[in-house]
């Protein structure tokens, strides 16, 4: 039985595991758009509780309802995204019962994320949950479920290995920095917005001794306010062209729908710096770098899915430690579903 | 010292490099660090045996040991190792000393393999008039400085590959950074040609004081090798040939010097004798 008291706990996601960057793209929701689908969702009779957990690598609805809803619901994505069902249906999953708790307590833990172990997610779906309850979306199952993914994702963290190592995009991205630039004292860093992602890549930097940050941003003001975090100078975005003359390392972290940096623009300023590299790390979704300028000489370019498939080679030493987590997870998830039965 | 001696002594360098190269290799291919004590032992070890030997062969011929392909090919080596330790200690270069030992190693197994290339004739003489035996050195030791740049500019490709092909872990996080590699790689150049330069003007007072003394061929290969990397070094200089285009240019260009120092070492019939400089054509490496 998946069902509490003739309710149905269920989740339906579309993530890393079944959809490209290119796809994740086109499904990505901003702000407004998962606050429209989250009051659309509880407008129905048949919803009583929901979630949207809304990433950079994922979409998920987690919600419990009465009667069939899948099929409404990828229809309702259908509509807001412009993207065929079954197109849809092929790049998302559904889960019922307990295998949506556990599906809950691994994304929680890490486990289900790009970067096997990565600690952001967690507080993306504390943030989510936080979210939901303030507008009474949750109620009792998933606020327990939840909480008890929470507590699953501390288990996890403290008595496995999983956290261990390489696992922020951060960390990856001073890395490949470092093995361009050498010395990040002198190189100069161009952050483009001001996305979580963007600035936890940004500090990382800096705790490796990059020391001139610039942060352009459409909203100068906000620019100002994390450059002063950097003890750096912000900048308009129109600004781009010039910023990027000098620029050694650029991060795309803007919640821009179209790319900001292309070949056209770029080319003709890597000609008048032949024999300076840069590197272009792009964590915005969708992307703020258009991929061909990969294809430019002494432009190195990683995005989400490039920077995530460096880590997970830790990821080998680790995979004793991920089948011990999933186990207990499993076990947890048991329990708990029997519970909420 | 006989003729034995300073083969075994540097053979037994070679072996050191070898065992230097080795030791590094293994680990590296394991995606693990290597002995780095372990490993700069053995290549001092290497270092130390083959000047030794080379100390021993001059001894023995009683000149700069650069009168066959042999020695040509074992100074080359030494001079690329010593080199390394320099720049190793300048610019910090990760795995420089890697790549020099294997470099040391195949250059100096080769030479020890091929044993006609120290069965060319008699010894011939350089010591005659020291601008020729300093015209010889500098040559050579430039030469030393185009295996280095060899090196890095192969550095260069690899580390530009991996990152372009998002590769990591083990070898490519070690190797330099590919901005320092760029600088590097035109200082070596310019070093590389200045003493070039040098080593051609010297050898040219001497060629015009004994025209016939040097073979066309020789003269235009030897002129060759220095104009290709005047050339090269002036259109980076112009950042016209720049990042990966300029390592593969030098890495190129120092298989054709590579191959161009069999002709260039190799002795024509007699030589005229004019001015004390009856050896200039076999001086020029």
């Amino acid at each position: 039985m998946h069902t509490i008291k003739g309710k149905a706990l269920f989740v339906l996601g579309s993530s890393h595991r079944t959809a490209s960057i290119e796809v994740r793209e086109r499904l990505a929701l901003d702000v407004v758009r998962a606050q429209q689908l989250a009051q659309l969702l509880r407008a129905q009779q048949s919803v009583d509780e929901c979630l949207i957990l809304n990433t950079c690598n994922r979409v998920e609805i987690y919600g419990v309802a009465s009667g069939e809803l899948r099929t409404p619901l990828l229809n309702q994505l259908s509509t807001l995204h412009g993207m065929p069902v079954t197109e849809l249906e092929m790049h998302s999953y559904w889960l019922t019962g307990e295998e949506a708790v556990r599906h809950a307590f691994e994304v929680a833990s890490g486990l289900d994320s790009q970067m096997v172990g990565e600690n952001e997610i967690l507080g993306q779906l504390k943030e989510a949950y936080a979210q939901a309850a303030g507008q009474k979306h949750t109620g009792q199952v998933l606020n327990r479920v939840f909480q008890k993914s929470f507590q699953a994702a501390k288990w996890v963290r403290t008595h496995t290995g999983v956290s261990k190592g390489q696992v922020s995009i951060g960390n990856v991205a001073t890395e490949l920095a470092l093995r361009v630039c050498g010395d990040l004292a002198e190189a100069q860093v161009v952050l483009l917005g001001s996305g979580e992602v963007g600035e936890k890549t940004t500090q990382a930097l800096v705790s490796r001794g990059a020391e001139r940050i610039i942060v352009a941003g459409r909203n100068l003001e906000r620019a100002r306010t994390l450059a002063d975090q950097f003890t750096g100078a912000a900048a308009s975005l129109d600004k781009l062209p010039q910023l990027l003359i000098h620029a050694d390392i650029v991060i795309g972290a803007t919640a821009s729908s179209q790319p900001l940096i292309t070949a056209e623009l770029l080319t003709p300023i890597m000609k008048n710096r032949p024999t300076q590299p840069l590197i272009a790390i792009d964590t915005a979704l969708p992307r703020d770098i258009d991929p061909v300028v990969d294809e430019i000489s002494n432009v190195y370019l990683y995005n989400l899915d490039h920077l995530a498939q460096i880590a997970n080679e830790n990821l080998r030493a680790r995979e004793a430690e991920v089948a011990t987590a999933r186990q207990s997870l499993l076990e947890r998830a048991r329990r708990l579903w029997e519970a909420l039965r | 010292m006989n003729f034995w001696q300073d083969r075994a002594l540097t053979g037994t360098g070679c072996v050191f490099y070898g065992l230097a190269f080795l030791f590094a290799l293994i680990p590296l291919l394991r995606r693990k660090e290597y002995p780095h004590l372990l490993f700069l032992a053995l290549l001092i070890g290497g270092f130390v045996f083959q000047s030794f030997g080379l100390y021993v062969r001059g001894l023995e011929v009683h000149a700069i040991p650069l009168t066959n392909t042999f020695e040509v090919f074992q100074v080359l080596a030494w001079a690329s190792v010593a080199l390394n330790f320099i720049l190793r200690q300048m610019f910090q270069l990760r795995l420089l000393n890697f790549f020099s030992s294997a470099f040391g190693f195949g250059l100096s197994f080769v030479s020890l393999a091929v044993a006609s290339w120290d069965d060319e004739g008699p010894p011939l003489e350089i010591t005659g008039s020291p601008w020729v035996g300093f015209h010889a050195v500098l040559a050579i030791f430039s030469y030393g400085v185009f295996a280095v740049l060899a090196l890095t500019s192969l550095m260069y490709l690899l580390q530009d590959r991996a990152l372009a092909r998002k590769q990591t872990g083990g070898w490519f996080s070690m190797l330099p950074a590919i901005r320092q590699l760029e600088v590097i790689n035109a200082k070596l150049i310019s070093l590389g040609v200045s003493l070039l330069t040098i080593a051609v003007a010297i050898g040219f007072l001497n060629w015009a004081q004994a025209p016939g003394a040097v073979g066309f061929v020789k003269l235009t290969i030897a002129m060759g090798v220095w104009l290709a990397y005047l050339i090269t070094m002036l259109q980076r200089q112009r950042k016209k040939l720049v990042a990966r285009h300029f390592a593969r240019m030098c890495l190129a260009l120092f298989i054709v010097a590579l191959i161009s120092l069999w002709p260039l070492t190799h002795r024509t019939a007699a030589l005229p004798i004019a001015h004390g400089v009856d050896y200039l054509d076999d001086a020029h490496h």
